[in-house]
């Protein structure tokens, strides 16, 4: 068979549902190809056999926002384009990350002006921000690495509900699955 | 419209207009300028005789063709003409602004077939009125030169529209309607371009518009996310 | 996106209506192509009406990427407005600083040493090469070559490491400056320039093999998107749009600047006005800007200086403002206060990789300009596209939108 067979004992691995789940979300992320300005140059660039990141993490650039999961959003966000953006994100389904790549997408970068909105995070929530203007295609690739560890980390009710929400949450399955392993757990003290 | 050879040059790469007995007005207009004081006080940086004596623009006096033929057709509705390094600025009335551009593109010696640029300068801190200068450039492909014509508009005054002698000027009127508010009188398609269709807030190249605008976008739940905007000290 | 009632105009409109009935049975739909589109290189949206795959009209909406460069230009001083420039379009940065630059220099009076003219035509005609690329890349990948783009790509990183080498940027370089340049080049660029002369043509000669006599590529290029000569100058068309039509008007032959009325090249010309020539009309261009940067090397004074003498307009050598105390000041001066050209007005064209790009400037004397117009060539060249669309086919949209060869960011500004 292989250079696995007969090195281990039979054995079990657990593992909770969640993190293997968020482990395949983490390495497949498909991306929304969706270039806005001069950073999409360089998410080309990043995409490109040089740097080829797209194979190097599992990720995949698709046209429909129906189908991605995360939006790099390369470039200047403009008054007109906002909505537009509003819509993508919108339209993409739950998991979804957001990475905004560059200057202008994090903060305005130069353009200070009646036409640009001043950063992205007005318009849609970001994970990541990746400063630079634009970044080099390594700077992209830190900013999915460190996108990569929120991703493992990836919790529905945190998401969706909030902080309380979530530790409520926990709470009530650290309960459950003391019982189910049939020692009672205290609830804790808080 | 017009035979293949119009649309050819006839002048050569090679020919270099020199300052020589035939072009005396090379001498004396690039002497005029290189003699001028310059702006800064210390009078070291003199123009580059390279930037004056290129023949680009065609002859840098009076005598210019293109404003011979102006005059010839309008007298005096064709205001004055403005010489700065090697470029030629003739100012002309605005009623004829559509007839000069008719007259230089049809003229079979000159043949400014094509329009270049076409745009507006609001010179509201410049001078009293007019308030705007509509501008065009034009290019001929026959004799390799430029020309800029210039036509002043007050705010609110109609100005005709070039789309029926250049095609390209569609466009760039609409872009000057969108940035300037300029009404480009009969034009067939005169909406916002560069900004959204339902923009509300004026005209953003006019000197009194401020570069940030008047309000910021803000996505309704996200008010407290924006970020402190700095005190803005720059000019307008 | 939610309604609300806080700020709902400035934004656009949506609504597009989808069909509409003719009359007779006779239905005409209108498709609503882009803003976030593979194919529109960016952010424009087209409206198409369409008869069966037939287009009837194509409506151009740009604007989703004005970010108002040419405000930012009348309030920000001559020196400092380089960085803008670079990100008008973003894939030939260095075409554009030089395109601003000659025009401040011309305002200003003043002409670059001939050692920085050379370093100035050599950095814009591998700008040029690398526009080209992401042309032909992105074109290619429309039409449905899909692998054009990675061998593009790969020749292209290899121009924009001798960018990062020259100037610290791979994209936005900024890398001109008023009178000259602040640092020299490298001998290892200049090696890394002939090792790129070297190993080009035998990359672009495999780009033609895969493309130029292709069925496909035939099929989808060949008399499609013609332009005739007399529309091309009525449009104002210019750059391989404008030639392709076979008209001969390049500025750097018909109007000269820097150094290039000492270099043999030659303008390629096409006959048809379709896609494919402007296709073949952009390659030759490639071999001609090679030719170019050879002689330029050749040329190239090995010693002299870079930057102009000139107390005024130019910002005083790095080495002199730690050693002097007169060029501290005048530096502290220069990057304080700005300079104060002539009162005038200048109009600056030069030969872009998409064709003519203009910078008018005017002056009133202050820091900063007045009036800083930027004419951009894909702007004026995207409007010839309902021209071309009339009557053409749906799946020919995307060839066409490609061969004008925008960048958003230079249509917009």
């Amino acid at each position: 068979m292989g250079v696995m067979e007969n090195r281990f004992e039979e054995n079990v691995l657990t593992t909770s549902v969640d993190w293997v789940f968020n482990w395949a979300r983490r390495s497949s992320l498909w991306w929304l190809q969706f270039g806005l300005a001069c950073c999409a140059i360089e998410m080309i660039a990043a995409m490109q056999p040089r740097f080829d990141m797209g194979e190097r993490f599992g990720m995949l650039f698709r046209a429909s926002p129906r189908q991605a999961d995360l939006m790099i959003v390369a470039g200047t966000v403009t008054r007109k384009m906002a909505p537009v953006v509003r819509t993508l994100y919108d339209q993409m389904s739950e998991p979804k990350w957001v990475i905004s790549m560059g200057s202008c997408a994090n903060i305005g970068g130069p353009f200070d002006t009646y036409a640009v909105v001043q950063g992205v995070d007005q318009v849609i929530p970001v994970d990541v921000y990746v400063p630079g203007c634009p970044p080099v295609p390594e700077a992209l690739y830190y900013g999915v690495l460190e996108l990569q560890n929120k991703v493992i980390k990836y919790d529905r009710v945190l998401r969706k509900e909030g902080q309380e929400a979530a530790d409520a949450q926990r709470e009530e399955d650290r309960i459950a699955t003391g019982e189910a392993m049939g020692r009672p757990v205290a609830a804790a003290a808080r | 419209m017009a035979d293949e050879q119009d649309l050819q040059p006839t002048a050569s790469p090679d020919d270099v207009v020199t300052a020589d007995e035939d072009n005396p007005w090379l001498t004396e207009i690039a002497e005029q300028q290189l003699t001028e004081p310059a702006h800064d006080k210390t009078g070291i940086a003199k123009v580059h005789p390279s930037l004056v004596l290129t023949g680009f623009w065609g002859p840098l006096s009076e005598d210019h063709p293109a404003h011979v033929a102006l005059m010839t057709a309008f007298g005096d509705r064709v205001k004055e003409i403005a010489f700065f390094r090697d470029e030629v600025t003739i100012r002309v009335d605005p009623s004829i602004w559509v007839d000069a551009h008719v007259l230089l593109r049809d003229d079979a010696d000159l043949a400014y077939r094509m329009l270049s640029d076409l745009t507006a300068v609001d010179m509201l801190k410049l001078r009293a009125a007019p308030r705007f200068d509509v501008v065009s450039q034009l290019y001929s492909i026959k004799k390799r030169w430029r020309l800029r014509l210039k036509g002043g508009i007050e705010d609110g005054e109609l100005i005709e529209t070039l789309t029926s002698v250049y095609a390209a000027a569609g466009w760039l009127e609409r872009e000057a309607f969108d940035m300037f508010g300029i009404t480009f009188e009969g034009h067939p398609d005169l909406r916002r371009m560069l900004l959204a269709d339902d923009w509300e807030e004026g005209h953003p190249l006019r000197k009194d518009y401020p570069i940030r605008g008047y309000s910021q976008y803000v996505e309704p739940g996200f008010e407290g996310g924006a970020a402190p905007r700095v005190k803005d000290n720059r000019r307008l | 996106m939610a309604t609300t009632e806080q700020q709902t105009t400035g934004f656009g409109t949506w609504d597009v209506s989808e069909e509409r009935d003719l009359g007779g049975g006779q239905r005409e739909m209108v498709l609503n192509m882009g803003p976030q589109h593979p194919s529109t290189h960016g952010v424009m949206r087209l409206l198409l009406t369409l008869d069966g795959e037939t287009i009837i009209h194509a409506d151009p909406i740009i604007g989703y990427l004005h970010r108002g460069i040419e405000k930012i230009g009348e309030n920000k001083r001559y020196s400092q407005f380089t960085p803008w420039t670079d990100r008008t379009d973003y894939t030939a940065a260095p075409l554009n600083n030089l395109g601003y630059i000659l025009a401040v220099e011309k305002l200003c009076g003043i002409v670059a040493p001939e050692r920085a003219q050379y370093i100035r035509v050599i950095m814009a005609e591998l700008s040029r090469i690398a526009a080209h690329m992401v042309w032909l890349g992105t074109h290619a990948l429309d039409i449905g070559a899909l692998s054009m783009a990675l061998f593009t790509f790969i020749e292209r990183e290899k121009i924009l490491d001798i960018f990062e080498e020259f100037c610290g940027a791979r994209l936005t370089t900024n890398m001109m400056e008023i009178g000259g340049f602040s640092r020299d080049i490298k001998p290892s660029t200049i090696e890394k320039i002939e090792q790129l002369l070297k190993e080009f043509p035998a990359a672009q000669q495999d780009w033609e093999d895969l493309l130029s006599e292709n069925p496909i590529w035939l099929a989808r290029t060949r008399g499609v998107g013609v332009i005739e000569p007399e529309a091309a100058i009525d449009y104002g068309l210019t750059g391989a749009c404008l030639r392709g039509s076979g008209i001969n008007y390049d500025i750097r032959k018909a109007q000269p600047y820097l150094i290039y009325d000492r270099l043999d090249f030659e303008v390629p010309i096409g006959t048809n006005g379709d896609v494919y020539d402007r296709y073949l009309v952009r390659m030759e261009e490639l071999r001609q800007t090679l030719r170019i940067l050879r002689q330029c090397l050749d040329q190239m004074p090995t010693d002299g200086p870079i930057m102009a003498n000139d107390s005024n307009y130019v910002i005083p050598p790095h080495h002199n403002v730690l050693r002097t105390a007169e060029d501290m000041q005048r530096h502290f001066v220069w990057v304080i206060k700005g300079f104060n050209p002539p009162k005038g007005e200048v109009y600056s064209a030069i030969e872009h990789s998409k064709g003519e790009l203009g910078h008018y400037i005017v002056s009133d004397g202050t820091s900063m300009p007045y009036r800083m117009r930027i004419r951009t060539p894909d702007f004026v060249n995207l409007q010839v596209l309902p021209y071309m669309a009339e009557g053409a086919m749906l799946a020919d949209s995307v060839a066409l939108i490609g061969t004008i060869d925008i960048v958003l960011g230079s249509v917009d500004r």
